[in-house]
C-alpha cells in the first residue's frame, strides 16, 4: 500500500514551505580572507599559549620535584606521595594542555576519533536488501512499507551504478522500466524520471527524453527540475521559442542553487538564439552576480 | 603563511581556497539562520589544519571536511539549545548575523525560522538530507558521497524525512496558531 501522506496535498505543501527557504549569501574574497587571517592569529595564539602552558608545568613540576626531595631528604627514608603526577601526564605525552581558546575545537577532535572515513571502517551490513542481477523485486503490495522501499531502492541504485559507474545507459533504461512496471505509483518516480531522461540522453535519443519528461511533468512533485530539463531538451531540439517560454515561466519561481544556474543559462541561450541581445545581456550580468566562479561563467563572460 | 608550519601546510592553504565557499555553504544549510558562521567556518579548518596530516586519502576529501563539519555544527546546535534553556534568545544576535546583513523580507526571515524549527525536530540523518536535497539542490547520489552513504539509503531517508518535515511542520503550525 503507498503511503497515505505520499504525494498528499500536505507533503507537497510541506516541500513548497522547505524550498522557499532563502539562499545563503554568497561567500565572498574579503569575508574568506578575513576568515583565514583570523584562523592564522588563533593558531599562532595557540601555539604561544601551549609553549606557555609547557613552561609553567614543567617548571612546577620541578620544582615540585625538589621540593618532594628536600623534604625526603629531611624526613630520611619516609616514602613520599607520587610526585608531581599530574604534569607528569602532561610533560611525558608532549601534548601540553590545550589553551583555553581551543577547548571547544579539542572536544568535537576527540569525537572525532577515529577520523571520518567510511570506507576504512568495516562494511556494515546493510538493512537494504541485495538485489542480485536478474533477481526480480517482489511486488509492492505483497510485502510491508519498509521493505516496499527498500526494494525501490536497490532498484533504482542499480540502475544509477549501471549509468554512472558502468556507463551502460540501455542496461539502466531496462531496469528503470522494471522499476516503473513493478512500482507504477512508486515512491521515487520522480527520481526515476530524471534517471531515464539521463538514460535516454547517454544514447543520444532527445527525443525520447524529451517525451519522458513531458509525460511526467504535470503532478510531479519535481516539477521545477523537470520545467528546466525540458526547457534544456527543447534548446537541444532546436525549438527555442517553447524553451524561451518555459525558462521566462519558471524564472520566477524559487529555485535551488544548481537549477538556478541551469536556468540562466538556458535563458541566456534561448534569449541570444531568438536575437533578443540586450535581454541576453540583462541575463549574463544576473548570472555572472549569483555564480561568478559557475560552470557556464566562462561563456557568458563579456 | 603558516611559516612556522610543516611541510603539509602547502597543501592545506589549496584544501581552503579549494573547499572553503562549499564548507561555508554547508554550514550556512546545517546551522541554520542563527547560526555563527564565521566562527564555525574558522572552527571547521582549525580542525581540518590539524587532522590534515592524518588524513589517509581513503574517502573523498569533501566526506573528510564533510564529516567534520557535520559534527562541529551538530555540537554548535547543541550548545546553543543548552544556552536557550538559561538563557532568553535575543534578537540582536540574529541581526549580527551575516545572513541578516543582507536586506531581507521579513516573512522570508520567518520562514526561514519556521522551517529550521520544523527541521530541528527531525531526525539528524533525514534533518541533513532533506536539507541537502530539497534546499540545496543536491542528487541522492552526491550527498551518499558526502555522508558516505550508499544512495539507496539516502533515497529512503529522503521519503520518511519528507513525510516527518510535513508532519512536523503540521504540528509547528498548529502550536504556533495558538
Amino acid at each position: 500500500m503507498s503511503d497515505p501522506l505520499h504525494n498528499s496535498d500536505a507533503e507537497k505543501r510541506a516541500l513548497q514551505v522547505l524550498r522557499g527557504v532563502s539562499s545563503p549569501p554568497p561567500l565572498d574574497q574579503q569575508t574568506a580572507e578575513r576568515v583565514w587571517a583570523r584562523m592564522r592569529a588563533r593558531q599562532l595564539n595557540s601555539k604561544r599559549g601551549k609553549r606557555v602552558a609547557a613552561f609553567w608545568i614543567l617548571g612546577g613540576a620541578v620544582a615540585f620535584a625538589s621540593l618532594g626531595g628536600w623534604q625526603w631528604a629531611r624526613k630520611g627514608a619516609q616514602p613520599q606521595a607520587p610526585v608531581g603526577v599530574t604534569p607528569r601526564a602532561n610533560v611525558s605525552s608532549g601534548s601540553p594542555s590545550p589553551s583555553p581558546v581551543d577547548d571547544s575545537v579539542s572536544a568535537i577532535e576527540e569525537a572525532l576519533e577515529p577520523e571520518p572515513s567510511v570506507k576504512a571502517a568495516p562494511a556494515k551490513t546493510s538493512r537494504v536488501p541485495g538485489r542480485a542481477r536478474g533477481a526480480t523485486v517482489p511486488p509492492a503490495n505483497g510485502i510491508g512499507e519498509a521493505d516496499t522501499l527498500a526494494a525501490e531502492s536497490s532498484l533504482m541504485a542499480e540502475a544509477l551504478h549501471e549509468l554512472r559507474q558502468n556507463e551502460d545507459p540501455s542496461r539502466a533504461l531496462k531496469l528503470l522500466d522494471d522499476y516503473s512496471r513493478q512500482f507504477p505509483r512508486g515512491r521515487l518516480t520522480d527520481e526515476a524520471t530524471l534517471l531515464k531522461v539521463e538514460a535516454h540522453l547517454g544514447l543520444g535519443d532527445n527525443q525520447s527524453a524529451l517525451r519522458v519528461v513531458e509525460r511526467r511533468a504535470p503532478s510531479s512533485g519535481k516539477q521545477n527540475e523537470l520545467s528546466v530539463l525540458r526547457g534544456e531538451l527543447l534548446l537541444r531540439l532546436g525549438r527555442t521559442e517553447e524553451a524561451l517560454q518555459i525558462f521566462e515561466a519558471i524564472s520566477s519561481a524559487s529555485l535551488t542553487r544548481p537549477l538556478l544556474e541551469r536556468m540562466l543559462f538556458g535563458l541566456w541561450t534561448a534569449q541570444r538564439r531568438q536575437g533578443m541581445t540586450s535581454a541576453a545581456d540583462s541575463t549574463a550580468r544576473e548570472y555572472l552576480r549569483r555564480f561568478p566562479e559557475g560552470r557556464f561563467a566562462s561563456a557568458l563572460s563579456p | 603563511v603558516w611559516s612556522d608550519d610543516s611541510s603539509a601546510v602547502p597543501d592545506f592553504a589549496e584544501l581552503y581556497r579549494a573547499h572553503v565557499s562549499s564548507v561555508w555553504r554547508w554550514v550556512h544549510r546545517l546551522a541554520g539562520p542563527d547560526g555563527e558562521l564565521e566562527d564555525l567556518v574558522q572552527d571547521i579548518f582549525v580542525i581540518a589544519h590539524r587532522r590534515l596530516p592524518h588524513f589517509r586519502r581513503e574517502s573523498a576529501i569533501t566526506t573528510w571536511l564533510y564529516g567534520i563539519t557535520a559534527k562541529v555544527v551538530r555540537d554548535h546546535r547543541r550548545k546553543k539549545r543548552f544556552r536557550a534553556l538559561w538563557v532568553r534568545p535575543r534578537q540582536e544576535r540574529d541581526e549580527a548575523s551575516v545572513e541578516a546583513q543582507a536586506p531581507m523580507l521579513l516573512e522570508q526571515r520567518e520562514l526561514n525560522v519556521r522551517v529550521y524549527k520544523v527541521l530541528d525536530r527531525l531526525n539528524e540523518r533525514y534533518r541533513t538530507v532533506l536539507i541537502f536535497h530539497e534546499i540545496e539542490g543536491l542528487g541522492a547520489e552526491e550527498i551518499a558521497t558526502l555522508l558516505g552513504a550508499k544512495s539507496s539509503n539516502v533515497w529512503m531517508w529522503l521519503h520518511r524525512a519528507r513525510q516527518s518535515f510535513a508532519k512536523h511542520l503540521a504540528v509547528v503550525e498548529q502550536e504556533e496558531a495558538r
